[in-house]
């Protein structure tokens, strides 16, 4: 379950402070898979940044299965990320010198400490890339990089997954079978899921929706 | 995979810029490890070729080190003369002689074969010095071992005969005149080096030179058998050519005496050195006092020469040492720009690391175990690179200065040195990795 009470993230620029992210209440189900949308620059790859605990808010609280985010030292907070999170991001971000299998085994060393190659080639055999363990990046399709990150996301069973612009790159029929191959993945390890999305199919695919207000121009 | 495996990924994924780096630190640490390798050795070779050498007599007007690097390392030619009188003094006045000197054995120097000394000496150099009792130092040198055949026959009585026969010319006027060589004389033994490198065995022949350059002149009519061939010992006695003395003496242009008087003695032939082997106690002090107060020859200490060569030469080493340590600083600092330069382009890996969970301090150890392999790798290339180079350049460095260096043995230091060189590399990471550790992620992964 997902938390936020008062969340606000500024930047200053040019002297300037500009609000990145302003979120007064929202509050996510265990389980539950909600579509965050909202216009560009609203703050909607910023609030993941801010529940993953990557980005510290200039105020607010976060909490994730009732644990506050930010009242966490550091290190705590990145081992919480590394066991409670799984993140796909706008370009899948894969490591370029790794395997595929690599890619997902980083995920399962940096939350525990251990590697479980049979557990790491099982998720990637489910994405469809039993094939493709050994490949890098670089020799991997958009659609089978994405399946990489998909894997790497899901490999620790985290109670939270957050998904930014998953199929942004892609084509609809490509895009759709991405997202529903993400949300059956998540709902078999039973993680609340996050979906940052501009498309409006990809929305409504989802079981909830929340709208970001407009943030432009917005300044304190 | 383990952050140094990562850490190892990483740098092959950068592979020009970390071969290039790395190549840096390989020099810098082959440099050091060439100035250790050749002072340590050289200093332990020339220290070693010492044994058996307890006293050199030699002329005087000469220094200690000179008659040295002339009776003992063969790397120098020689200086001047000493009478026979002063051989046959070390051998017949027992009384005088017999309390401190074990045995005497002349040479005469001045003739080369393509770059190796030729020495004349009596068989009791194979038979005597070749078979040592302690020398002063209480330590043996090493028995000369033939390899193939066996030493040339010139007694020390063939010696002294010799020096009567060549009075005798002297005196009859006859000195610069052609000489019947007897066969017997016309044999020769090879050290190791000399010949391996010249590539010469059992019942070849060789024609000793003299003079350099334009004014080389071969004694064809001395032209020798060889007899034998000595093992190795790693000392410059590989890179001799022994003949018999009474050869020498026998050769054209060789003036036996140089005196223009014809009032001369067999006690007035000339010859470069007297090697000396001491009896155990005073002998090695006696001998030198008395030497000191004598005008027809001079006694020098091999080992007491040859470390005060090393304090001087020893300072240099240090010199060169601290110019080598100045490349690995500056190799050090390439490890610095080489991690630092490519941290723009690494961030957003790194973020990618933070944003499944890498910590911090993971990330840090990440970059500065890259440093580390740099470092690590770097140096012990460096050390099997100057071994190797040093293996190449053996018989090279063994003929021209008469130290072969032991290629095949690793120093304790040089391990240090590796560690070392990986330390000042992970200092050098310190910064990169301090920067890699405080990329801002969010602003490296997708924006709204």
């Amino acid at each position: 379950m997902i938390e936020i009470h008062d969340l606000e993230k500024t930047y200053t620029r040019a002297g300037e402070s500009i609000v990145a992210c302003k979120v007064d209440e929202l509050r996510v189900a265990a389980g539950e898979q909600v579509a965050i949308v909202g216009p560009s620059g609203c703050g909607k790859t910023t609030l993941l940044h801010i529940v993953s605990g990557l980005l510290v808010p200039n105020r607010g609280r976060v909490l994730v299965d009732g644990e506050d985010l930010f009242a966490l030292s550091e290190r705590a907070r990145d081992r919480f990320r590394a066991k409670r999170f799984g993140y796909v991001h706008q370009s899948f971000d894969l490591l370029a010198g790794f395997t595929a299998l690599e890619n997902v085994e980083l995920a399962q060393y940096f939350a525990s400490g251990r590697i479980d190659h049979a557990r790491a080639r099982e998720y990637l055999t489910r994405v469809g890339l039993e094939a493709r363990m050994q490949h890098r990046p670089g020799e991997l399709s958009i659609g089978q990089q994405q399946r990489v990150a998909i894997a790497r996301a899901l490999i620790n069973a985290p109670r939270l997954l957050l998904a930014d612009e998953p199929t942004g790159s892609q084509d609809p029929a490509t895009a759709k079978q991405s997202l529903a191959m993400l949300r059956d993945l998540a709902t078999e390890v039973g993680a609340t899921m996050l979906l940052v999305t501009h498309d409006p199919a990809s929305a409504a695919a989802m079981q909830r929706t929340i709208s970001l207000p407009d943030l432009a121009g917005a300044a304190r | 995979m383990k952050l140094f495996a990562m850490a190892w990924r990483n740098l092959r994924q950068r592979a020009l810029s970390s071969t290039l780096t790395i190549f840096s630190i390989l020099l810098g640490t082959a440099l050091v490890t060439t100035l250790w390798l050749v002072a340590s050795e050289a200093q332990r070779k020339y220290v070693q070729s010492t044994k058996g050498f307890d006293v050199v007599i030699g002329p005087t007007g000469t220094s200690s080190l000179d008659l040295v690097l002339n009776a003992v390392y063969l790397a120098k030619p020689a200086q001047g003369v000493i009478p026979f009188s002063v051989y046959r003094e070390l051998r017949e006045d027992r009384k005088k002689w017999g309390q401190y000197v074990r045995y005497a054995i002349p040479f005469a120097y001045g003739d080369s074969f393509r770059g190796f000394p030729v020495c004349a000496t009596t068989d009791e150099f194979f038979l005597k010095w070749g078979r040592a009792a302690e020398d002063v130092q209480g330590e043996r040198p090493p028995d000369l071992v033939f390899a193939q055949g066996g030493p040339f026959a010139f007694t020390h009585d063939d010696f002294k005969a010799e020096a009567e026969v060549q009075a005798q010319r002297h005196r009859d006027g006859k000195t610069g005149t052609e000489q019947e060589v007897p066969p017997a004389w016309r044999k020769v033994v090879l050290g190791a080096l000399a010949a391996r490198s010249l590539k010469l065995g059992i019942g070849d022949t060789i024609a000793p030179a003299h003079g350099t350059g334009a004014a080389l002149h071969f004694h064809e009519e001395a032209r020798s058998e060889v007899v034998g061939v000595l093992e190795e010992l790693g000392s410059p006695i590989d890179r001799g050519i022994f003949v018999p003395i009474g050869l020498h003496y026998r050769l054209s242009d060789h003036a036996a005496i140089g005196k223009l008087d014809r009032d001369v003695s067999a006690d007035d032939v000339e010859l470069s050195a007297i090697v000396v082997s001491c009896r155990p106690g005073l002998g090695f002090l006696q001998l030198r006092k008395q030497f000191m107060t004598r005008t027809d020859a001079i006694a020098a200490a091999p080992r007491i020469a040859v470390q005060e060569l090393f304090q001087v030469v020893g300072n240099i080493a240090e010199a060169l040492g601290g110019v080598a340590w100045i490349v690995l600083v500056v190799a050090a600092l390439g490890v610095f720009l080489a991690l630092y330069n490519t941290m723009v382009e690494r961030e957003r890996d790194i973020a990618i690391l933070r944003s499944i969970g890498a910590r911090r301090v993971q990330i840090f150890t990440i970059t500065l175990a890259e440093a580390a392999w740099i470092g690590f790798v770097g140096a012990t290339l460096g050390v099997l690179v100057a071994h190797g180079l040093a293996w190449f350049a053996s018989d090279w460095l063994a003929h021209a200065t008469g130290v072969p260096i032991r290629s095949g043995v690793f120093a304790p230091r040089e391990a240090w040195l590796v560690l070392g060189v990986t330390a000042l590399a992970c200092v050098a990471g310190l910064i990169p990795a301090w920067r890699a550790s405080s990329t801002d992620v969010a602003r490296h992964l997708g924006r709204d």
